[in-house]
């Protein structure tokens, strides 16, 4: 017997099976979990974060009607609890370090310390950082993206370009030959 | 080819052009410098980013966010079911008080509320002496968002009227789309959670009577039923149901149930007893 859809355990919820949204959370919860990490850079604020996400989803489910995927629908709640808390957090940036510069021989073996990359995220404005997180680490598609966050398709490919920009040198990453277009991995 | 193409650079680095827009894009980029160390800021960028790991969330997530969700909401609208003796303020009251003078062909109605609330069928109480008096009552005034407690008086003979109104607005309500009743289980405008709170009584209804056709529902409000066991509130839908006289033509009994919002479990459930 396949899976219920997101959709049908939303209904099964709705007709009174409590167990449906417990089966949704947990189809969902590393997903949000992982965005809203990435997007407030502190596990104890992602915690919160997935509370309210899932309350707040809880609380909407009835106006949730098929507008878009259950999946998009997710994401926007999650950007939004993430944004009121950058929000409520002020202007207080985390503390800056110097990243480790990027090994300079091979492009292709070069690797970057995780925690580095997440740093760097921190320090990417948050529009650059949900379409970061949403696109290249999540892997969601275009459309997906736009409509979660409420732009255009063109809007969200030209913020993830302009996105890695600023995330490669928040990272140090060192410049090269500017002819390296051919290097491009994926474009032979 | 717009100057810089930021719009398919993007898609560049991901290897995702087709042809066409592909070799439009190197063209540009052999002449392009900034696009160029762009590119390569944007594939080393991208390709920290997919190395990233997940994270694990931590436990019980599910757990905690569905007993947060059940809290009784901190600008709680509790209304307890009153006993008869307390029911200036109390909706129920309404309904009770209602009951008292509903007098389908004469003699007194008997009513009762459970005070706090128990599962089970209520005992009822003492009936009120003289039927034919007038007492003060408090009504409903509508099925409108807003209930409005009043002392109204009314004579025994209003009542055929007031229980017409109320038959009307319960079909009316009954009338709204199904699936409009089921959002309304979550959400919604006051009419719509009224609706779906029907079907939820309804099927309380009918499990615990075994009426088959309940007659015309209809709804007070969502309360917070307070239960005297274990001194927890749990938040439900107060139903009242005129069902079917004698002789069918008219409204001749009265249901009163409380439901569980989430589950429709019945809570408490009371038909008094008419006289006809």
């Amino acid at each position: 017997m396949a899976d219920p859809t997101d959709e049908v355990l939303v209904e099964r919820y709705l007709r009174g099976d409590r167990s449906a949204f417990a089966e949704l959370v947990s189809r969902h919860e590393r997903r949000v979990y992982n965005l809203a990490f990435r997007m407030l850079g502190r596990r104890e604020d992602a915690d919160d974060a997935v509370q309210d996400t899932f309350v707040t989803c809880l609380r909407k489910l009835g106006s949730f009607r098929g507008a878009s995927t259950f999946t998009t629908w997710l994401h926007r709640v999650t950007l939004n609890v993430c944004y009121d808390a950058l929000r409520k957090r002020g202007r207080e940036r985390p503390e800056e370090e110097a990243p480790e510069r990027a090994a300079p021989d091979d492009p292709a073996t070069e690797a970057v310390a995780s925690v580095d990359v997440h740093r760097a995220l921190q320090r990417v404005s948050e529009d650059f950082r949900a379409v970061l997180v949403l696109h290249d680490i999540q892997g969601r598609p275009y459309e997906e993206i736009a409509e979660a966050i409420g732009v255009p398709v063109g809007t969200v490919k030209s913020r993830l370009h302009r996105a890695r920009v600023a995330l490669a040198e928040a990272l140090g990453v060192e410049q090269r030959a500017p002819r390296a277009a051919s290097k491009v991995e994926g474009n032979e | 080819m717009t100057r810089h193409p930021d719009e398919l650079l993007a898609a560049y680095v991901d290897g995702d052009l087709d042809d066409a827009d592909r070799r439009a894009v190197q063209t540009h980029l052999r002449s392009c410098e900034r696009c160029g160390r762009e590119v390569e800021l944007a594939t080393h960028a991208r390709r920290a980013l997919v190395a990233l790991p997940d994270v694990e969330p931590p436990a019980g997530t599910a757990f905690r966010v569905l007993r947060e969700a059940r809290r009784p909401p901190a600008t709680g609208r509790a209304w307890r079911i009153a006993t008869a003796a307390g029911i200036a303020a109390s909706l129920i009251a309404g309904a009770v008080v209602l009951v008292q003078r509903v007098d389908l062909g004469g003699g007194a109605a008997q009513t009762a509320t459970e005070s706090g609330g128990e599962a089970g069928p209520a005992a009822p109480a003492p009936a009120e002496a003289g039927a034919a008096e007038e007492a003060t009552t408090t009504r409903s005034a509508t099925l409108a968002p807003r209930y409005r407690a009043s002392n109204q008086r009314y004579a025994p003979e209003d009542m055929p009227r007031v229980l017409d109104r109320l038959a009307d607005e319960a079909n009316r309500l009954l009338a709204s789309d199904q699936a409009a009743s089921d959002a309304a289980l979550a959400d919604g405008t006051p009419d719509r959670r009224a609706a779906a709170a029907m079907r939820c009584s309804t099927s309380a209804i009918r499990g615990a009577t075994q009426i088959q056709d309940p007659g015309i529902p209809f709804v007070f409000e969502r309360a917070s039923f307070f239960n005297v066991h274990t001194g927890a509130y749990v938040p439900g839908y107060v139903a009242a149901y005129l069902g079917p006289g004698p002789t069918g033509d008219r409204p001749g009994s009265l249901f009163m149930t409380v439901v569980d919002r989430q589950t429709c479990d019945r809570l408490l459930y009371y038909t008094p007893p008419v006289e006809l």
